[in-house]
This record gives C-alpha cells, sequence and structure tokens, in this order.
C-alpha cells in the first residue's frame, strides 16, 4: 500500500463512523446512512491527493455527505416525507423524541443539516458554514429559522413540559 | 428543557443504537475499484470512438474535391487531444500537454516539464527540461524596434537563428530563435499576443493595456534535448488565446465533460441546465425576490448563490452583484474558495452570470443577463 493509500486508510478507520452516525442523524436510517459515509469517502478518496493536507480533510468528506444527502433526499422527497420513524428510533428516544424526530425530518435539507451539524456535531458556525457552503450569517439564519419551525410545529407545550424524553 | 437542548439529547441518544459495522473497507475497496475501471472503460471507449470516427473520416476526406489542399497531413489524430487542458486566464491563454508532464509555476511563469526532470526554479542542470510560458507587457514587436530580440536569457545571450513564419499560431507572426552550446539548447517563440484582460496589480505600476507579446520558451539540457524536444514543441503549436467566453471551453455536455472533471474543473453547465436554472431563478433583467449568500434555489443540479464582489481578475465585476451557478454533486467544488461578502438586503438586481471553477476560484465565463 502506497504510502498516500496508507494515510488515507488511517483516515477512513478514523472518520467512517463519525460519517455513519451523522449520516443517520439525517436520514434516520443505518443502511442508508453507510451508503453515505462510503459515497462521501469514496468521493473523497477520489480528491485525497489534493486535500489531504488540508487542516480538516473531515469537513471535506461532512460536505460531500451532506450534499450527497440533499441530491438524494431530492429525488426521493415525496416517499420520504411520509415514512415512519424507524422502530430502533423510537425504542431509544422514547415517545417524546420520536416526535421531535419526526419533525426534524420534516424540516428543509438545509436547515436540518444545520440543526444536526450544530445540535449533533456540536460544531462552531464557522465549520457549518464550512461544510454548507455558505457565510455565517446564513448558518445562523438557517438554525434560527429551523428551530422555529420546530417550535411552532411540536406547539409551545412541548418545549414547556421539557420534551420528557424517555 | 430548551428545544435545542432536546433536540441535541434526541440526536445523541438515536445514534447510540449504532450497528456494528462490518467490511466497511472491503466495502470501499469494491466500489472505489469499481468505479476507476468504470472511468477507463469510459475512456477506452471514448478513445476507440475517436479512432474509429478518424478510420471513416480519413478516406472521405480523400474522396473529396483536390483544389483545396490542408496545411499539413490528416493521416493520423492529433496526439495532443488526449493531453492535458492547462488555462491561464490571467494571461489569456491555453495548452495542452501530456497527460504525464508536471505543471508548475516560478516568478510569474508557468513551467511543463516531464517526469524526472528537475524544476528550473532551481536552475539550469544536468536535469532541466521544460516549456515555459509568461506574458511579457512589451508588445511583439518592441524587440525589433530595438534592432533585434531580446535574448530570454539576458546578457550575454547570443540572438540565435531568427525565424520568421507568418501563418503559424493561428495565423500570428513570430519568431524563433535556437539557441544552443554545449550544455543546453533552446528554442525561443515570441508570439504577437492579443491585450489581455485589464491587468491586476495592486499596490504596484501597472502596465498600459495593449498587445502583448506571449514568451514561450523550450529549453534543456544538450541531454534531454533530442528526448522531449519534439514534444516540447508540439505543446507549443497547441497554444491558442483563451478568453471569458462561453466559446472559449468546449461543450461542457459532451464528451470532454468526464475530462473537465478529471481535470479538477468544475464543467461549465450545458445551455440547457443553464437556461433550466436561469429562467427558473432569474428572469433577465429582473430582481430576485430573496437574494441570500449561499441560498439554495433548489434546481436539480445545482447550487445558486448571489453575492456581491467575486474579484476573477479582469472581469471588472468588482462590486456588482453577481450571480453564480455551480454545478453541484462534483467533488472538486467541495472546499472550493468561495466566500462571498456581506449578503444582499432585499431584492437584488442581477446584472452577471459568473461560472466560476470553484477548485480555483477562477472565472470561466461571465455573461450579462
Amino acid at each position: 500500500m502506497s504510502d498516500r493509500d496508507q494515510r488515507f486508510r488511517e483516515f477512513f478507520d478514523a472518520e467512517f463512523r463519525p460519517l455513519r452516525r451523522l449520516g443517520y442523524a439525517l436520514t434516520g436510517s443505518w443502511s442508508e446512512a453507510e451508503d453515505l459515509a462510503q459515497e462521501a469517502l469514496v468521493r473523497t478518496y477520489r480528491a485525497w491527493s489534493r486535500i489531504q493536507n488540508q487542516e480538516h480533510p473531515g469537513a471535506y468528506a461532512r460536505r460531500v455527505l451532506v450534499n450527497r444527502h440533499r441530491s438524494i433526499l431530492r429525488r426521493v422527497m415525496v416517499e420520504r416525507k411520509h415514512a415512519s420513524p424507524p422502530e430502533d428510533v423510537a425504542r431509544v428516544v422514547g415517545d417524546d423524541g420520536i416526535v421531535l424526530w419526526q419533525a426534524l425530518r420534516k424540516l428543509p435539507q438545509r436547515q436540518r443539516a444545520a440543526l444536526v451539524l450544530r445540535y449533533y456535531e456540536d460544531l462552531p458556525d464557522d465549520e457549518i458554514a464550512r461544510i454548507l457552503d455558505c457565510p455565517v450569517g446564513t448558518v445562523k439564519s438557517l438554525v434560527h429559522r429551523g428551530l422555529g419551525r420546530l417550535r411552532s410545529t411540536l406547539g409551545s407545550g412541548f418545549e414547556a413540559a421539557g420534551g420528557e424524553l424517555a | 428543557m430548551k428545544i435545542e437542548e432536546l433536540l441535541s439529547e434526541t440526536l445523541k441518544r438515536a445514534a447510540t443504537n449504532e450497528p456494528p459495522v462490518i467490511d466497511a473497507w472491503a466495502r470501499f475497496e469494491r466500489v472505489a475499484n469499481r468505479r476507476r475501471v468504470v472511468r477507463l472503460v469510459a475512456a477506452g471507449l471514448a478513445a476507440a470512438a475517436a479512432v474509429a470516427v478518424a478510420l471513416v473520416l480519413v478516406p472521405e476526406l480523400g474522396k473529396r474535391d483536390e483544389g483545396f489542399v490542408g496545411p499539413g497531413p490528416t493521416e493520423s489524430p492529433d496526439p495532443t487531444n488526449s493531453w492535458r487542458i492547462a488555462i491561464s486566464d490571467g494571461d489569456g491563454y491555453q495548452l495542452r500537454y501530456p497527460l504525464d508532464w508536471i505543471r508548475g509555476e516560478f516568478e510569474g511563469t508557468a513551467e511543463f516539464r516531464p517526469p524526472g526532470t528537475t524544476s528550473l526554479a532551481q536552475g539550469h542542470e544536468a536535469t532541466s527540461f521544460a516549456v515555459t510560458v509568461r506574458l511579457d507587457p512589451e508588445p511583439y514587436d518592441a524587440a525589433l524596434k530595438k534592432g533585434g530580440l531580446q535574448c530570454p536569457g539576458g546578457a550575454g545571450c547570443a540572438p540565435g537563428q531568427v525565424l520568421n513564419r507568418p501563418g503559424f499560431m493561428n495565423g500570428r507572426a513570430f519568431l524563433e530563435t535556437h539557441l544552443g552550446n554545449q550544455v543546453q539548447s533552446e528554442r525561443y517563440f515570441r508570439i504577437d499576443w492579443p491585450a489581455g484582460p485589464a491587468p491586476s496589480c495592486p499596490g504596484e505600476p501597472c502596465p498600459v493595456p495593449g498587445p502583448r507579446a506571449l514568451e514561450v520558451r523550450v529549453l534543456g539540457s544538450s541531454q534531454l534535448w533530442d528526448r522531449h524536444r519534439d514534444t516540447g514543441e508540439l505543446i507549443v503549436r497547441t497554444i491558442r488565446p483563451f478568453a471569458l467566453s462561453v466559446a472559449a471551453l468546449p461543450d461542457p455536455s459532451s464528451s470532454l465533460r468526464e475530462r473537465l472533471l478529471a481535470e479538477g474543473f468544475t464543467p461549465l453547465a450545458s445551455p440547457e441546465e443553464r437556461a433550466r436554472v436561469l429562467g427558473e431563478a432569474v428572469p433577465p433583467g429582473r430582481a430576485v425576490e430573496e437574494a441570500w449568500n449561499g441560498f439554495g434555489l433548489g434546481a436539480t443540479d445545482f447550487q445558486v448563490f448571489v453575492g456581491k464582489v467575486f474579484g476573477p481578475k479582469g472581469l471588472g465585476l468588482d462590486g456588482r452583484i453577481v450571480y453564480a451557478v455551480y454545478l453541484t454533486d462534483v467533488p472538486t467544488l467541495i472546499g472550493g474558495p468561495y466566500r462571498p461578502t456581506p449578503e444582499p438586503r432585499g431584492p437584488v438586481l442581477v446584472d452577471h452570470v459568473v461560472f466560476v471553477d470553484a477548485l480555483t476560484g477562477k472565472a470561466l465565463f461571465s455573461s450579462s443577463v
């Protein structure tokens, strides 16, 4: 294995699971998350010689993943909007969590991606801006609008009751 | 509990149910190898198709009216067709160079050299060979008016043999010298070049816009000269002006699209794609109702951005509102340097469309809408 491939293999081992979990937070499906992570890493590999020395090659892979998710979502938007939440999600997040999960699924893709990157990956705004390829101001706007729509969907009582996650 | 905290907790809990990773690397290798094979097969099929077309066309050409005699032989396809494309939008030229040659730059001069050779940036060595290109701010005939060529090597360099071949290089006159000694050899081309884009030279005096000369040198050590000289001169003969216009690049909807991708260029939108996005998003001369930097307008394969200032040299777009259409789903655009400055508020009149190579940040073409 060449030195270049060896370094990519190390990157793959370190990033595959985090990428798959990010894909899961976006799609709610582990199999789709696996596909997204694989696709992101295949495309990252193609660009590896160019990006391997960048400060955050992982950000590149996340950006590919988020873009790929958006492309897929457009093609299957109708089916996905009405899909039931997977049972394994209900088991670990409880009834209130599943309501929130479903509300998140109904957000526009970029708002959803911004919320997932902020509240699941705990990324700062500038890092999210790099991944979504937009200014920081747009990230703030996406998060603000996303949270607003969640509140509007769930109603004021949900937040006041603390969600009462199981 | 606030909704932000609920969201964070829900997402993190959901991910705790993660299944084990099974054969992820093996699957990755299968997919990556399959795609590599597909690319190779596609390239092979394209080459076979080109050969087939040539085999059909060459005999047909022979049957035509012989009143017209072409400038050169037509028996074999141009080998440079399969070479890489290098574009300098700053100096306004494009050329082709072999796939295994290395592209570099030193002191404002582009350099193309074969594998295994050393860059001229390290000085002239026994292992040096390169084709170099630079735009000279002096016009083509300035040297002639002074009574001879300005030798590219500086003082003490013999002028060599001067040849004048009008009709070469897109009809532009050129001068060629052959400098040779026991250590190194050189072919020097000075090409009458059209006025390039307005130069961008912050903090230093700008040359007066006008006709220039493109200086192209094929040079190398005497040991390497015979091996690489022919290829070097072939490179010189592929030099063409490059203007920021749609016609400057091949139709991206053609088979060259894949090759542009392989070269690291973001392909242009095809005319149909462009019409689809522009038609839906911004009628020519009309205001955009909602203009956000980075606001995706949602066409299938595009990211549409509206913002101020793009900064590609020479386009004169600074401070104007520009409208950029990227093809998405293209790995090369990820990590691109496009970072528009402050968000426009409210309706924005779009007066330019700029297609940008997301890898280099350079404009591929622009047009008024």
